[in-house]
Order: structure tokens, then C-alpha cells, then sequence
């Protein structure tokens, strides 16, 4: 049946999708590109100076973790865990995890990695906590920032790099960039979550001593939501740091850049190593930051 | 308003109402909640309210404090009338305590810090003072032992008792209880009711919704029926239990007393 129309050339609107004309569509697309071009080109250098001091942070903590003797990097390590943790199991691995890092020659590209993923941690927080709170208040600001958040985490990375890139070009900052936009959206939704599922009864309480805004937020609702944002955290640093490759990409150094080579050298042994490095960093951010959020609610284990 | 005889009690000869309602209305959508209420409630009174569940007696002193939103009718609180002033509204709210029917202690803070939080928020009282005056009344309800523990590990008892020391930490000009007994196990709430009987001897005002008519009986100046949103009869305990006028109130006191 369908030959006999097609032969006939009828009804091809079945057959065909209506589509735009090709020339229209070049158009379209063109015409996108050039008034970005040109926004580019116009905005590009003042957004460019606007990332300055995060760029001077970012190229200072470098530097002082790639300068600093390692033995010391390794005791501040080796607190920093423990701190964190209050586990000397875990200390002890992260320190024997960091020697083989060392002694198989990773540990400049670590350092560079701990660098990024720490400013990239820094930035989330400080800007996903208030938009967190924002959308915790406002429905409409919820209605409005779940899509965006849904668009950053499952849009393809490759398709921001390209405007990325376009407007600030290759480097530290671009890639800082690219690497919070795929991290931030877990702790703006848990630090929202977190605050909207504050038991109402206890809001009512606070309420009921006549506590302002600010002081039901800092109060109340965050150090109930602790947890939450905290987990909010963990998922931000364990994301940010599966971005490592893709930020090396364009430019940014770390564990990325031998992985990058790797892939297109095929030297598997260089591919695994870092990859492995990476996997070691992961899971030491995870434990500690669970272990301190877990310390954070020493109320809940008093529960039972 | 049969003020009067109510007034017999409290010795007090000024005879001022810190709570003046006028003709309160609210409804939730359609259903009307609260009808015409006209309350007067003087300093150092004490008033008891039951009624049915559902009568709205928990709404009426629910709105005393703005948890609740009345729409017709005015409420006056010690001189000030409750609008949409957020100022206004959290400046009553800091002068009048709330005990309520679950306690609602905040889990995240002991149950020292939970007495001070608001009086070094609000009140912006300084951390020492907080704790001294938190002590005092804890030691008052009789657990100052447990200031350093949290509220999972209390009984409900305890957290209750908590819970009115926190309100009265805020050095509050009148004090509402809902249902401050309801959760509780029975043999718990004797404790928590010797705690308030204490406190109405200290001559603080108190807006009481329970159905613990022994508790009214021993301590209310007037008691007040409320059934579907009306306040049905009020009068002190002693007539108001001996000879209830209503055949409402006389059923809604079978019911309760008889069992």
C-alpha cells in the first residue's frame, strides 16, 4: 500500500515529516551563532575579567599545593582526615592511598585535580546553598529553577563546553566553569529539599517565640537540614570530580590530562593508573565528608 | 461575658483583659471554623477550654498568637491589635508562651539550648544570662539534670516539661496550652499537670484547651465549652460542673466524666 502511494505521490505528507527548508534552517542556526559571536565579542573580555579573582585563587591554591614539600601535604592530609573523620583507619589509607599516588609519579597532577575540585566545591556551595534557600522559600522560585537544574545535569557537557569556550576560551577558568555547572544542581536541590522537609510542628514552635525569617532559617532550618545539605555536598564533590576528564579537555590540568593521552595513544596502563587516582580521591572525599555530616546530628544517634 | 464571677478569683483588684476578642470569625475554605467569639481574658486569669474534637477550641488560641489566620474580628493583645504586621505579630508571639500537644522541642539542640535559643535570638539576652534563667526553670519543672541531654532521649513527660520551661524562658505575659497532655502516656501526665498546676499558682495567665477537668476544677477561674465553633456556656469550674445550663455541655460532660 504505502509503495503504491509513494509511487503516486500522494499523500507524501504521511511519508514526509514537514521540515523546515534547508536554507531557512542554515539561517536559523547562523543566525544563532553570529549574535553569540557577537555578544562574544562585545562581553566576552568583561566576563573574562569578572572570573579574574576566581582564576588567581584557583592558579594560588595550585601553587601552594604544588610547592609545598610533599611530606608536609601529606600530614595536612593526614588531619584534615582525621578532622574530618575521626577515624584512624581511614587516615591511615588515605596516606598509604597518597604515597602510591606519589610513588608512581601522579602526585603533581593530584595536587592539580585537589586544586580544581576544591575551588569547584568552594563556588558550588557558596552560590547552590543560597539558590537552595531561595527555592526552599519561594514555590515559584522552584517552579522556575528545577528545569534549569534539570537541563545542567542531563544536557551532554560537550554542548556547554562549546559556548563556554566561545566566550572565555581555553583554560583554568572555562573549565572551572564546565565542571561547576554539571556539579551544582545536588546541592541546590538537597539544600531545598532538606529545608522544605523541617518538620513542620518544630517550624511552628519557632514561629510560636515570634523568631524572624533569618532567625527561623539559622536557627531551625538549616542545622536541621544539615544532613541533607550535606549529602548535597558529598554528591557535588563526587560529581565534580567525574568532570575531571572532560575539564581537561580544554585546558585544565589534573589527573584528566594523562587520561586524555591515554585514550588516544591507547596506553592502558597510563589510562588505569589515573583513573585509579581519581577513584582514590573519590571515595576519600566521600568517606570523610559522610563521616563528619554523620557527626553533624549527634542528635539522631541519641534517638534510639 | 460573665466576667464576673470569673474575676472572683484572681484577687488581683485591677481587672485589666490582656486578651480582648471581638466577634472573631475564621474560616478554612467553606467550613466555618470559629463564630462570632468575643473573649476577654483578664492578668493572672486562668481559663480552661474543652469541647468536643473539632469544636475549634485548638484554632480559637491558635489564633491568639497568629498561628492560625482569623479573617473577621479583631484580637487585641496587650494593647496591640493582631494584623498583618509581621513586626507586630512576632513582637506578640515573643510575649505570649506556646506549650503544645506534640511538644515540638527542637531535635538538633539539647534541651538547655533548647530553653535558650529564642531568649538569646529574640531577646538578644546575652549567653549567660540565657543559661542562668534556663537552669532556674528547669530546675522549677525539676529536670535540670537532664539540660545537657537531647529530646530523643526524654520521656514525653520531660520533653513536655522542657517545653514549658522554654516557653516560660521568653518571660511570656500570658501562656497557651493546646492539648498540652493529649500525647502522653497516663502515667505521665500527672507530672505535667502538677507543672502547670505550680505555675497558675505563680500567678502567670494561661489559656488552657485539655480535657483534664480535674486539672480544670482544681486551677481554672472560668471554664469555657466550645462546640462548633461557638463558645457554648462559660462559668467558674464549681457551677460550670455542678449545673451545666446547655444540654450540650451537660452531654459533652457525661460523655468525659463518665468512663
Amino acid at each position: 500500500m504505502a509503495h503504491f502511494f509513494i509511487r503516486e505521490k500522494k499523500l507524501s505528507f504521511f511519508v514526509e515529516f514537514p521540515k523546515m527548508g534547508r536554507a531557512d534552517l542554515r539561517d536559523f542556526k547562523k543566525g544563532i551563532d553570529e549574535s553569540f559571536k557577537d555578544f562574544t565579542r562585545e562581553y566576552g573580555e568583561a566576563i573574562e575579567h569578572f572570573f579574574d579573582p576566581l582564576l588567581y585563587f584557583l592558579v594560588w591554591l595550585e601553587k601552594l599545593f604544588l610547592n609545598t614539600p610533599w611530606p608536609i601535604i601529606m600530614v595536612a592530609i593526614a588531619v584534615l582526615v582525621y578532622f574530618g573523620s575521626r577515624s584512624l583507619k581511614l587516615t591511615i589509607g588515605a596516606v598509604l592511598a597518597f604515597l602510591v599516588i606519589g610513588y608512581l609519579d601522579m602526585w603533581e597532577d593530584t595536587m592539580a585535580t585537589l586544586a580544581i575540585i576544591s575551588v569547584a566545591t568552594i563556588v558550588c556551595i557558596s552560590v547552590g546553598i543560597p539558590i537552595g534557600i531561595l527555592m526552599a522559600r519561594s514555590n515559584r522560585a522552584q517552579t522556575l529553577i528545577t528545569p534549569i537544574l534539570d537541563v545542567m545535569q542531563t544536557i551532554p557537557s560537550f554542548v556547554y563546553l562549546i559556548p563556554v569556550v566561545m566566550l572565555l576560551g581555553i583554560g583554568k577558568v572555562p573549565g572551572l566553569l564546565a565542571v561547576c555547572i554539571y556539579a551544582i544542581p545536588p546541592i541546590v536541590r538537597l539544600t531545598n529539599l532538606g529545608i522544605r522537609l523541617v518538620d513542620k510542628d518544630v517550624m511552628e514552635a519557632s514561629e510560636a517565640f515570634g523568631a524572624s525569617y533569618s532567625q527561623k532559617l539559622l536557627g531551625v532550618q538549616i542545622p536541621l537540614a544539615l544532613p541533607n545539605i550535606f549529602a548535597g555536598v558529598n554528591q557535588t564533590i563526587m560529581m565534580a570530580l567525574s568532570m575531571v576528564v572532560i575539564a581537561s579537555m580544554i585546558g585544565v590540568k589534573g589527573l584528566g590530562v594523562p587520561v586524555l593521552r591515554a585514550i588516544s595513544n591507547q596506553y592502558l596502563a597510563l589510562g588505569v593508573m589515573n583513573g585509579l587516582a581519581i577513584v582514590v580521591l573519590a571515595i576519600l572525599f566521600d568517606r570523610v565528608s559522610q563521616k563528619f555530616g554523620k557527626r553533624l546530628q549527634a542528635h539522631t544517634e541519641s534517638m534510639k | 461575658m460573665t466576667s464576673a464571677s470569673a474575676s472572683k478569683k484572681s484577687t488581683k483588684n485591677e481587672i485589666s483583659p490582656i486578651i480582648t476578642i471581638n466577634k472573631l470569625n475564621k474560616w478554612y475554605g467553606k467550613f466555618h471554623v470559629l463564630k462570632d467569639i468575643d473573649l476577654e481574658v483578664n492578668k493572672t486569669e486562668k481559663i480552661v477550654i474543652c469541647g468536643p474534637s473539632g469544636s475549634g477550641k485548638s484554632t480559637l488560641i491558635r489564633c491568639i498568637n497568629r498561628l492560625e489566620v482569623h479573617q473577621e474580628g479583631s484580637i487585641i493583645v496587650d494593647g496591640t491589635e493582631l494584623t498583618d504586621d509581621v513586626k507586630q505579630i512576632n513582637e506578640i508571639r515573643s510575649d505570649v508562651g506556646m506549650v503544645f500537644q506534640h511538644f515540638n522541642l527542637f531535635p538538633h539542640l539539647t534541651v538547655l539550648e533548647n530553653c535558650t535559643l529564642a531568649p538569646i535570638w529574640v531577646r538578644k539576652k546575652s549567653k549567660l544570662e540565657a543559661d542562668e534563667m534556663a537552669m532556674e526553670l528547669l530546675t522549677k519543672v525539676k529536670i535540670p539534670d537532664q539540660a545537657k541531654k537531647y529530646p530523643g532521649q526524654l520521656s514525653g513527660g520531660q520533653q513536655q516539661r522542657v517545653a514549658i520551661a522554654r516557653a516560660l524562658c521568653m518571660q511570656p505575659r500570658v501562656m497557651l496550652f493546646d492539648e498540652p497532655t493529649s500525647a502522653l502516656d497516663p502515667e505521665m501526665i500527672k507530672e505535667v499537670l502538677e507543672t502547670m498546676i505550680e505555675l497558675a499558682e505563680s500567678g502567670m495567665t494561661m489559656l488552657v484547651v485539655t480535657h483534664e477537668m480535674g486539672f480544670a476544677n482544681k486551677v481554672a477561674d472560668r471554664v469555657i465549652f466550645m462546640d462548633e465553633g461557638q463558645i457554648v456556656e462559660q462559668n467558674d469550674p464549681k457551677n460550670f460542673f455542678n449545673n451545666p445550663k446547655s444540654d450540650r455541655t451537660k452531654l459533652f460532660l457525661s460523655q468525659i466524666l463518665n468512663h
